[in-house]
């Protein structure tokens, strides 16, 4: 299942672009992908979430979609199917040094984020200001539009090169730094982060685990997954699951029956 | 109940209300529509 992680990512993507073949865009898809891209079939749950809060009105139906989706899987999106999450991997597998982060206060940035740029302002202000700086908007709409459209060339501000800025910045760091965008800025990753203790399907760690740390070392979110399972960070790629120690589970664990995993050496 | 149980009946609720009020098929597209922020275009 593990090594058809790729293909479902890739699967997410033709998915969520699909205009030139169907289109639902009536309907949120649950991984990042900006709606205003030209192929675009589906819409971006942060952008509605913020339509929403310019409208002052409470989303039902977004709410209930991060609801099931989070009360199953948890963050599991963020890893299986997030086009941005796959771009994060692929650039990270560049060859240049790598930089390790384990300032633990900016894991809260991206929840700050979350209330500040997609919640707060858009309701007091009435624009939409995490998609004003958003670099999914730039890649997917921005630049192939700017390019296609003459008369979109012509309305270009400082707008528009802040953006290009943020952008160039994003994603010179997906080169150094393990899923930056999912670990410190992602608004989309923290309201999923909030069903991870909780949901459905969740990660055990075997009691025979002698934290050898290499589930950290294959990990694309750089957590120790022996000391927090079911971190808020996790992405549930389940990679550190090619681990025997580390299991996924379905369900709630039961108490006082710990399950015994095997000496894995 | 087990926490996961009670998120998913509350999210079948939110969805279903959302889908009562029509809310999915007027604002997503009309959402989508208005979305120069996006471009970075004031």
């Amino acid at each position: 299942m593990l090594r058809f992680r790729v293909f479902f990512q890739i699967g997410a993507l033709l998915f969520y672009n699909s205009n030139y073949l169907f289109s639902y865009e009536y309907c949120p898809v649950p991984g990042l992908n900006c709606y205003a891209c030209p192929i675009a079939g589906g819409a971006c749950p942060l952008g509605s979430l913020q339509h929403f809060m310019v409208l002052r009105r409470i989303p039902f139906f977004l709410i209930g979609f991060f609801l099931l989706i989070g009360g199953l899987v948890g963050r599991m999106v963020c890893g299986w199917i997030c086009p941005i999450g796959w771009l994060q991997e692929l650039m990270y597998k560049a060859k240049v040094k790598k930089l390790r982060i384990n300032y633990k206060p900016l894991r809260y940035l991206k929840y700050v984020v979350l209330a500040s740029l997609v919640l707060i302002i858009p309701f007091l202000l009435g624009e939409p200001w995490f998609s004003k700086l958003c670099f999914v908007g730039t890649i997917q709409a921005g630049i192939p539009l700017i390019i296609m459209d003459q008369s979109l060339r012509d309305l270009i501000g400082t707008l528009f090169y802040i953006k290009l800025a943020i952008t160039g910045v994003t994603l010179t760091a997906f080169l150094f730094i393990k899923r930056p965008f999912c670990r410190f800025i992602c608004p989309l990753g923290a309201t999923y982060s909030l069903f991870n203790p909780v949901s459905y399907a969740r990660l055990e760690v075997g009691k025979g685990c002698y934290e050898c740390d290499k589930c950290r070392d294959v990990c694309p979110v750089d957590i120790k997954v022996h000391e927090e399972p079911n971190s808020p960070e996790c992405v549930r790629c389940l990679e550190c699951t090619t681990c025997a120690h580390v299991e996924l589970k379905m369900g709630r664990k039961k108490e006082g029956k710990p399950e015994e995993v095997e000496q894995y050496a | 109940m087990k926490i996961y149980r009670f998120l998913l009946l509350l999210g079948l609720i939110f969805l279903i209300t959302g889908i009562y009020l029509n809310e999915n098929w007027n604002i997503f597209i009309n959402a989508r529509m208005l979305c120069f922020s996006c471009v970075g275009i004031e």
